[in-house]
């Protein structure tokens, strides 16, 4: 562990005096490493390759890009300022992100500026809320490994955008697709394996 | 709590996908710590979402990151240059373009490079000076082991000699050297030749050297010089040859003989 450690820490040294932060790709352990230590290229790296990650578990929630873009920069801001209170020890680093992220979302389509916001908006244009409540599979871009993803299942699928993208929780999951909390498990489960093989985890 | 109950409670899956309540995820990390496995596995499954989730990753408005790291102020070009941030204000630093990254980047690489071939230079010049000694040590041992071989040669001719079915033996006592003094001959009968082992003679004073001589018919006729030094005297020496003698005697003559000897004989043997 600890010899590991040296390891990345020259790794991350040789890189630092060769300037190859712009070309280099970090591995998760480093990554949090020059993060704890407030290292800027570091956070320019994680916005590079997660900022349409996160992006997408918001559009997910809401249909709103402006507002999207509020709360993806509110949620790096959050990243930033408070990833002291990252532990690698209770998950990797994406898993946290994701839970500000989808934190983030749900904290403004709970709050009244966003209701008011929508009342207007739904007086004015007719439409429905911009929640999506259709789980439209096909919503999703198109893009690097969508093409391995796209061979799960469409019943296992909705069950892992649901609780992952839209923060669901297995019995909410339960009672909008009205199926017993049970299979929701069974399929969650069985969803996620099968994702691990389609991706050749 | 046991491994099966964690298992099939979907506890792992949702906290995978970041989805338990602090209870729960308490109950996860002890799992965790139960069964380092659970660990494992939760953490593949991690990993899986997390390429899902970049599958499915949308486009951002490029201009929304450098708003947030105005926000931040955070300058990504300095950070590129491998400064660490230490506050959050905004200091003077002047922003490095890229082709000034680049060539800081070739520098460096150089700078290594030269570093590197600084270390390899040193290495081959200290291995070369190291090999070089070795190589002289064994041409050393080259020669020593050649003189080995020359030894072995001559003490096997010797031996040869020695058990020659035609050879002679003679012992030369002595006569006016010491008691202890004796030198012995090799006579082969079917060749006549003559070898003289003088290893017992004392070595011949500075300008002096030992002379055999054959008396043939009651003349004593020149055999030849016994060579001076004790790696020559440490051999047999083949001396002239006779068909035929009634004694042979050496005496000491100045160093490159006398024809006729005017010196009483200091070994001297009858046959």
């Amino acid at each position: 562990m600890f010899l590991n450690q040296k390891l990345v820490t020259c790794r991350l040294l040789f890189i630092n005096i060769l300037h190859l932060q712009s070309i280099v790709k970090y591995s998760e352990e480093e990554l949090v490493m020059l993060l704890q230590q407030k290292d800027q290229s570091a956070f320019a790296y994680l916005y590079d390759n997660y900022s349409p990650a996160l992006n997408s578990v918001i559009l997910k929630m809401i249909d709103d890009t402006q507002l999207s873009e509020d709360i993806l920069q509110e949620t790096f801001v959050k990243i930033w300022n408070n990833f002291g209170q990252y532990d690698a020890s209770k998950g990797r680093l994406f898993t946290w992100m994701i839970n500000i992220t989808r934190n983030l979302t749900i904290d403004t389509l709970r709050s009244k500026g966003y209701k008011k916001q929508q009342k207007i908006s739904q007086d004015e244009n007719f439409v429905s809320s911009n929640v999506d409540k259709n789980f439209n599979v096909t919503k999703f871009d198109t893009i690097g490994l969508r093409k391995q993803v796209q061979f799960l299942k469409p019943d296992q699928k909705i069950i892992i955008d649901l609780a992952y993208f839209n923060g669901y929780t297995q019995e909410e999951i339960s009672k909008e697709m009205s199926i017993p909390l049970g299979t929701v498990k069974t399929r969650m489960r069985t969803a996620i394996i099968e994702l691990r093989k389609l991706l050749q985890f | 709590m046991t491994k099966e109950y964690i298992i099939s409670s979907g506890l792992l899956e949702l906290h995978a996908l970041g989805q338990t309540t602090e209870d729960e995820a308490t109950e996860v990390l002890q799992a965790y710590i139960n069964w380092p496995d659970v660990k494992d596995d939760v953490h593949i499954m991690e990993k899986t979402m997390e390429a899902y989730a970049v599958s499915n990753g949308k486009s951002v408005n490029e201009d929304l990151k450098n708003k947030l790291f105005s926000v931040l102020h955070i300058d990504e070009k300095k950070s590129q240059n491998g400064k660490q941030f230490t506050n959050y204000k905004e200091d003077n630093y002047i922003h490095k373009n890229i082709p000034y990254n680049k060539f800081k980047l070739i520098r460096n690489i150089a700078a290594v490079l030269f570093f590197l071939f600084f270390v390899s230079t040193s290495f081959l010049i200290i291995y070369y000076a190291k090999y070089r000694n070795e190589l002289a040590e064994l041409k050393v041992k080259n020669q020593e082991l050649e003189m080995l071989t020359n030894e072995s040669n001559q003490t096997i001719s010797e031996m040869k000699i020695v058990q020659s079915k035609y050879s002679l033996p003679l012992k030369l006592k002595p006569n006016i050297a010491p008691k202890d003094a004796d030198a012995k001959i090799y006579w082969l009968t079917n060749t006549g030749e003559i070898y003289i082992d003088p290893t017992n003679l004392p070595d011949a004073p500075k300008g002096k050297q030992y002379q055999l001589w054959a008396i043939v018919d009651g003349k004593a006729i020149d055999a030849g010089l016994i060579v001076n030094g004790n790696d020559k005297k440490l051999h047999f020496q083949q001396m002239k040859t006779f068909g035929k003698a009634q004694a042979f005697a050496v005496t000491l003559e100045t160093e490159g003989g006398v024809e006729a000897s005017k010196e009483k004989p200091y070994v001297i043997v009858s046959v």
